[in-house]
């Protein structure tokens, strides 16, 4: 998969990172069990802080995207069963994100039939989400 | 002569490489015109047209005056190497200057007219890619160039000679084999510096296609890894020559000599060789991607040179010759680095060209008073008891014995310094090659050679030591 950067983005690069992972873990970019590059090497091909990259793995460790393997180093996983806890903080922060998205189609004029259509093609994409 | 061939083979080299790495910026390569992306078709626009054929034209008559100038300027080391020195560091600080100006030039314009085409202008935020990395190439980045371990390859071959018995001792009678030894082990000791430097070094992408990346940075890290190892074990290998002369007891006898300078050439041949072989095969597996990919950091190249105080890498891929690397002078260190190294280049050059001045113009002279000898001169000086001298005479001409140089100079035109010769052993000469008599000072543990542009100034000296 190739991670793309905006240094000159509003979004901080650690976040960046961790946004691009999950997409990609999401659209099948990134197989479960693949190896990600060490830090240091990430942090190396994108002229980024080594913190910057390690901050953007813990993230993606605390949300159970990636695990640390001893020998192979940080790995591309994806959480099967969830505890119902953090099923329901998710899908909290899912309903205040589409909350706000479909609030800023109505406004721009976009009809229910629309928005579902462009939210279908998006979950379309996603390979390795089961529907 | 020697000096004024080797340098003009040297200009000749530099001449002709700038030439090869600089004039290919006009045809379209890795979605790059003149180190400026823009689209394929770019190059058949008038007014890119007309650039072009500015940059050749212009390019073409630099190179040949240079070319004419660079060699007629090595003929003043047969008359003043000071002068040669001076005239050729203007020349080559033009010489640079013109290329780079011309080039940086060409670049800005073509920037100036991406901008004012909107070519590849990013329309959204998600567009605008600084840097990217290509997970799969980076996860394997450490299979792709010779474990750092094979280096100690070169220094087993080098300390090898080492066992041979009786080379210690002859070693320890002649310190210039020691400095031959410790330069060897210096030139190791970088070759691993650069070869660790090149390790490091992020992945480039190339294309969408994580193969095609994972090729071509394989193709880079390995090749340059292993051209580092080889050009070291050259090295190391060019001591045993040098081994094989004190062993011989034909010290810097022609043949060996001979044996050590090809070990040594071929030590940088290796790496000019694989230079091209990357460039040939990296260019043959671009040609086969179907989905190039570029990251338009031009604004950060808009001047010539890269500067991007977000990028947090301190040396960076060059734009003009991807075996190159420049430094990011957008970062304090990056301006520290440049300012430091060509500070210390104009203070070294400058200071060279002062010794040599020195060296050339300043008369040798000898001072005596009624228990010392003193010699002055523009090189080194001496000073030695009036009972030490054996023997004192005045020469026709210097001895028919095989002097070298050990340290100071030896021009055509004098002979100056440290010298040994076979029959004469250790000498410290003073010596203007074309003027007679020359004055010789025997004494246990050198001689002195001596003569002076002054008429009869050597007469006068053998006057005085011999009362």
């Amino acid at each position: 998969m190739i991670i793309k950067i905006n240094s000159r983005s509003e979004i901080p690069i650690y976040l960046q990172l961790r946004n691009q992972i999950v997409k990609g873990i999401g659209k099948g970019e990134l197989e479960q069990g693949e190896i990600l590059p060490t830090v240091r090497q990430m942090a190396a091909d994108l002229g980024v802080n080594a913190m910057t990259v390690s901050k953007a793995y813990q993230l993606l460790k605390a949300e159970g995207f990636i695990e640390t393997d001893r020998r192979k180093g940080s790995v591309v996983c994806i959480p099967e069963e969830e505890y119902p806890t953090q099923q329901a903080a998710f899908e909290e922060k899912l309903e205040d994100e589409l909350e706000l998205l479909t609030a800023e189609a109505k406004i721009r004029g976009m009809d229910k039939g629309q928005f579902i259509q462009f939210c279908q093609h998006i979950f379309e994409e996603m390979e390795m989400v089961p529907e | 002569m020697i000096v004024t061939i080797i340098m003009i083979l040297t200009d000749w080299l530099m001449v002709g490489v700038t030439k090869m790495v600089y004039s290919c910026k006009v045809a379209y390569r890795q979605g790059m015109l003149f180190g400026v992306h823009v689209p394929g078709d770019a190059a058949e626009l008038p007014e890119v047209k007309t650039m072009i054929e500015k940059y050749q034209s212009w390019m073409k008559a630099f190179y040949r005056w240079h070319f004419a100038i660079g060699t007629v300027i090595c003929f003043l080391g047969m008359w003043y190497m000071s002068i040669f020195f001076i005239a050729w560091t203007v020349w080559m600080t033009a010489f640079f200057i013109g290329v780079m100006g011309k080039v940086w030039q060409t670049h800005r314009h073509m920037y100036e007219l991406k901008m004012q085409k909107g070519w590849y202008e990013a329309t959204s935020e998600e567009e605008q890619v600084t840097s990217a990395v290509d997970t799969k190439t980076a996860a394997r980045t450490a299979q792709m160039a010779v474990p750092m371990i094979c280096h100690a390859l070169p220094l087993i071959v080098l300390c090898g000679p080492l066992v041979i018995p009786g080379l210690w001792h002859a070693m320890a009678i002649n310190s210039e084999s020691w400095i031959i030894f410790v330069c060897c082990l210096l030139v190791c000791g970088c070759l691993l510096g650069a070869a660790l430097f090149y390790d490091k070094m992020g992945n480039k992408i190339y294309s969408e296609h994580s193969d095609i990346n994972f090729q071509v940075n394989c193709l880079e890290k390995r090749m340059t890894s292993v051209g580092f190892l080889a050009s070291s074990i050259c090295n190391s290998l060019a001591f045993w020559p040098i081994a094989g002369t004190l062993l011989s007891g034909k010290w810097m006898d022609w043949s060996w000599l001979g044996l050590y300078a090809l070990f040594e050439s071929a030590a940088g041949i290796v790496i000019i060789v694989l230079f091209f072989i990357i460039r040939r095969r990296k260019e043959a597996l671009l040609k086969q991607d179907t989905a190039p990919m570029y990251i338009d950091d031009d604004y950060y190249w808009r001047n010539g040179w890269y500067s991007n105080p977000d990028d947090r890498r301190l040396f960076i891929q060059d734009r003009y010759s991807s075996m190159n690397y420049t430094v990011n002078l957008g970062r304090t260190a990056g301006k520290v680095i440049t300012g430091i190294t060509y500070g210390l280049l104009i203070v070294m050059m400058a200071g060279f060209c002062l010794w040599l001045l020195k060296i050339d113009f300043t008369p040798v002279r000898m001072q005596m008073t009624d228990t010392t000898v003193t010699v002055t001169s523009g090189y080194s000086n001496i000073s030695f008891d009036r009972d030490e001298i054996e023997e004192v005479q005045l020469l026709d001409a210097l001895p028919d014995d095989n002097f070298y140089k050990v340290n100071g100079s030896a021009d055509g035109k004098q002979y100056l310094g440290k010298f040994k010769g076979k029959e004469a052993g250790k000498c410290q000469m003073y010596v203007t090659l074309d003027v007679t008599p020359i004055l010789e000072i025997k004494m246990p543990e050198y001689t002195v050679f001596i003569n002076s542009q002054e008429e009869g100034k050597a007469e006068k000296w053998y006057q005085e030591l011999k009362q």
